[in-house]
């Protein structure tokens, strides 16, 4: 068991480097095969000559290709990112600053879409033929059907300007300097972060829902749940302890696919909450040819989306006893 | 399923000897009983409705639209210039009768909200079925070869799905269309690029249970070549996951385009209901014209829902999750 | 007179609502207490519906038009404190009769809830792939246990049980997918024996198992204390444990009586080619 649970690590571990190594030669093929030279990009009319050869001897562009990607791999596993034009900072502490920020909006937009998206699905696969069922079918996939973007405007358009409850921008409020205290800060910062995380969370738990449903119709017709009908226990005890409980494998196994339309609904929330996070930063970097920065935030997003991926494979391994680290794995 | 399963053994052990053309008629007995049980799916009559209605717009926006793009309120198709005070009051909430007809106002531009909406289907449905068709054409093939071929073919074709699945979506879409140019056809591109994944793994899963039953073993035996048998004995019942994955993909295709648009990275030249938002966004009258806000949200929501719609009332009768 | 089944009507509503299928036409049973009674028939006989009508787990389709189940025992939020029915539900439009039986067919599905399993356990069908995977098999017992018994001791029950059926106690901290198809048969009996029923109607037992561990099962059934309803297709493992037997044929019960007066002086055509087909497989009881 133990040397399955090894080798199966050592598997993903595998992938996951050669995710990230994928990303970054991506990356350097994308900056690469842009229309004319990347650098001219970053050039501006009132550039002397001497200022654009500098620009192009630290990017190193008349190096031979080889080189130039060899060097790019070694930089970027050294976290060694570059500078970054418009930040006027090197690109590894711009990101070291903005990733805690979106860390911490997707791990509680996670949280919320999978406390109530799984719950969700139980009861809609498990009452699937019943009147209402198709109703409450036909609702969810409405909602996963809005953009984010606009759910989150209807969202701050209710909340904040009808109602006036929530912030609807930034992270935090600028309080006057002699005004920062420890508790007020860290409530005021949950007040802003109420609304990004509603606006994710209110379209995301879908994806949750419409991964446990299929699997409970399997539960619902399933020989365990019979047998758990027999012994007499309640029918909330059959739904949710037994059929749901095994409804929720697959859901660890997808959810890769349910961490994706997260990193997406990060992106587009926090330009519209203006939340300083990565997502943000990754469309401001590209809108403004900011590329060694873009370039970085998409490799980080990368990174965390990897390294997520990895824990939920560890998670299912432990949710699924028949499944000890890939041991019996189909 | 299940009550198929033996009549599938012995007939199809039959024709891999040369009998009767069996798994034709069977394909196409099952899909007219597919089509029927699935006209009797409220989800899948209501997708169709709004799929109809979209596709009408699409293709005679002119006879659909109050009036043609070029229209705007107050001076209409002509030559005339917007007095100040006549553009002030744009964005104009729906008026009727003088001095213009937008029934559901206009845009700051003083367009009408409902011509736009009406002109905007036509690039939400291209960029769907675009999208759709491109993944499919490259993941349903891979996914057959990796579930049938086994072996290192499917070890090749899997790593690397492995590792494209961790390259995450829209931001690598935004890095595509940013560096490529943000036509529709980029987009569409960038899409696809990433959306043949889900396709791919799907169909290889699929695949796989086909070729483990008696009936493939048995053609196989019978030294039916490769490409006949999985044409007879395979792709029919790819096909119906096949056609769910296509209107899945659609879905998601158009969210993503609209999200790119809001973003600024999808072409506002051409009229679609993702620069339609991103337009209400840029002259900053989120809040206060629900008019022009709400319908291009609702038009992506409903054609976005009426794909899933399909999607899942497809997999209902075809037995696919 | 533990269970009396009284002419039961059961049948299944088909889509096109004219094809409705008469499962179970006035089948008559009865169970002594303590004793093992078979219940013959192929498959489609409707035996299973019989099984599983009892208990009220017919499948959605499955709909009882008639008939009636008594059964000595009541629902627990029924009796007094001394274990008698209540003077209050004991009348002629209630399931409750002042003897202490109850129709199991008209019972309220909550209590026939607290029934099922405590008083009448059914064992279904394939019950060695019934267990729930996700939990370990002490877990499953002790939920059965205290789902009924709430002040039990549940994990010494559950022990007991298990070692009553040549288990190991130690087996009740394993999941279900370690152990062996004849062992998981044997882990669901022991769930049934935790919780002490007066009847067990078990469902196709032996179907699956090796020719040791179904041998082993039959004896297991037969040296309970509680009564059994064997239902079978299976008539050599009847002709061993039954002490009497009701054939099933197309939904009706031709044939009822002591298992060796059924079996050697069969009353119907049906009994005696099922017999037939069994001496001339090798069989015989003695």
């Amino acid at each position: 068991m133990t040397r399955f649970a090894l080798r199966y690590l050592l598997r993903r571990l595998v992938v996951a480097y050669a995710t990230l190594l994928v990303v970054m030669t991506l990356l350097f093929v994308l900056l690469r095969a842009m229309p004319g030279s990347f650098v001219s990009a970053m050039t501006t009319p009132g550039m002397t000559t001497a200022q654009t050869a500098r620009l192009e001897a630290a990017w190193g562009v008349h190096d031979p290709l080889w080189m130039q990607y060899l060097r790019f791999l070694l930089n970027y596993q050294t976290g060694n990112f570059g500078w970054s034009p418009t930040m006027h900072a090197p690109v590894a502490a711009v990101l070291a600053r903005r990733l805690p920020r979106t860390l911490v909006l997707f791990g509680a937009a996670f949280l919320a879409c999978y406390a109530v998206g799984p719950l969700v699905g139980m009861v809609l696969g498990w009452y699937r033929d019943a009147r209402g069922g198709t109703l409450a079918l036909a609702l969810s996939l409405f909602v996963y059907a809005t953009p984010v973007f606009w759910v989150a405007w209807l969202l701050v358009w209710l909340l904040d300007h009808r109602l006036g409850w929530l912030p609807s921008a930034h992270m935090v409020t600028q309080f006057p300097a002699f005004d920062v205290a420890p508790l007020p800060v860290a409530l005021d910062f949950l007040r802003h972060l109420a609304l990004p995380l509603l606006s994710v969370a209110a379209v995301g738990w879908v994806g949750a829902t419409l991964l446990v449903r299929p699997a409970m119709r399997d539960a619902a017709r399933s020989d365990y749940v019979d047998l758990a009908r027999a012994k007499g226990l309640r029918e909330r005890t059959v739904l949710f302890k037994h059929a749901g409980r095994n409804a929720l494998l697959p859901v660890t196994t997808s959810a890769a696919l349910a961490l994706a339309f997260l990193v997406d609904g990060a992106v587009v929330t926090e330009t519209v909450f203006s939340w300083p996070g990565m997502g943000r930063l990754i469309v401001t970097a590209v809108l403004d040819r900011d590329y060694p920065l873009a370039q970085a935030a998409f490799f980080l997003v990368a990174v965390v989306v990897v390294v997520a991926r990895l824990g939920l494979d560890v998670a299912y391994t432990y949710l699924d006893p028949r499944l000890s680290f890939g041991g019996r794995e189909r | 399923m299940t009550d198929r399963a033996p009549n599938d053994g012995s007939r199809a052990s039959n024709d891999a000897a040369g009998a009767a053309p069996a798994p034709a008629t069977r394909a196409s007995s099952r899909t007219r009983r597919a089509l029927t049980r699935l006209l009797r799916t409220p989800l899948a009559l209501l997708g169709t409705a709004v799929l109809a209605v979209v596709t009408c717009c699409a293709l005679a926006p002119d006879l659909v639209a109050p009036h043609d793009p070029g229209w705007v309120a107050y001076v209409g198709t002509g030559d005339g210039r917007l007095t100040l005070a006549q553009s002030r009051s744009l964005p104009h909430p729906p008026a009727f009768g003088d001095p213009f007809f937008a029934p559901l106002g206009t845009t700051a531009a003083g367009h009408g909200v409902l011509t736009e909406l009406v002109y905007g289907a036509r690039t939400a449905l291209l960029v769907g079925l675009a999208a759709a068709l491109l993944s499919s054409l490259v993941g349903v093939p891979l996914g057959l070869a990796s579930g049938y071929y086994g072996g290192w073919v499917d070890e090749g074709i899997q790593r690397v799905v492995d590792v494209l699945y961790g390259v995450p979506f829209l931001p690598f879409v935004v890095v595509l269309v940013a560096m490529r140019g943000a036509s529709t056809t980029n987009v569409v591109l960038a899409i696809a690029a990433t959306a043949w994944l889900n396709n791919c793994v799907v169909v290889r899963g699929t695949t796989l249970s086909l070729v483990e039953r008696t009936y493939v073993d048995a053609a196989r035996a019978a030294g039916l070549p490769t490409h006949r048998l999985v044409a007879r004995h395979v792709l029919p019942d790819v096909l119906p996951v096949a056609a769910v994955l296509l209107v899945q993909d659609a879905a998601t295709a158009i969210l993503a385009h609209a999200t790119l648009a809001y973003l600024g990275l999808a072409d506002v030249t051409t009229a679609s209901w993702g620069a339609m938002l991103q337009r209400v966004q840029a002259t900053g009258h989120v809040f206060d014209a629900p008019w022009w806000l709400l319908p291009p949200g609702l038009a992506i929501a409903s054609l976005v829902a009426a794909f899933y719609y399909l999607g899942h009332a497809l997999s209902d009768v075809t037995e696919v999750d | 007179m533990l269970l009396r089944v009284d002419s039961l009507t059961v049948r299944y509503r088909t889509p096109d609502r004219n094809g409705d299928v008469r499962a179970l036409t006035d089948a008559s049973v009865s169970v002594e207490h303590g004793e093992t009674y078979g219940l013959l028939g192929e498959s489609g006989s409707g035996k299973t519906t019989l099984a599983r009508a009892l208990v009220g787990l017919l499948d959605d389709a499955g709909e009882v038009r008639g008939g009636h189940a008594w059964f000595d025992a009541v629902p627990p939020a029924w009796t007094d404190a001394d274990g008698t029915p209540r003077a209050d539900v004991v009348s002629d439009d209630t399931p409750v009769r002042a003897d202490g039986t109850t129709d199991l067919l008209a019972l309220p599905d909550a209590h026939l809830r607290d029934l099922r399993w405590a008083e009448i356990a059914l064992v279904p069908q394939r019950a060695m792939g019934a267990l729930d995977p996700a939990y370990t098999v002490g877990a499953q017992i002790r939920e059965a246990v205290r789902r009924h018994h709430p002040d039990a001791d549940a994990g010494r029950r559950a022990r007991d049980a298990l070692t009553r059926l040549g288990l190991r106690a130690a087996r009740a901290e394993d999941h279900p997918h370690v152990l062996s198809g004849g062992e998981r048969q044997r882990v669901v009996l022991a769930m049934a024996l935790a919780c002490d029923p007066a009847l067990l109607v078990v469902d196709e037992p032996t179907t699956g198992l090796d020719a040791v561990a179904r041998d082993r099962l039959l004896d297991d059934l037969a040296s309970l204390d509680a009564a059994v309803l064997l239902v079978s297709h299976d008539l050599a493992a009847l002709a061993e444990t039954a002490d009497r037997l009701a054939v099933l044929h197309d939904g009706r019960v031709v044939e009822t009586g002591p298992t060796e007066a059924v079996l050697g002086d069969p009353a119907s055509d049906h009994t005696a080619a099922l017999r037939d087909a069994w001496r001339a497989g090798g069989g015989a009881w003695d």
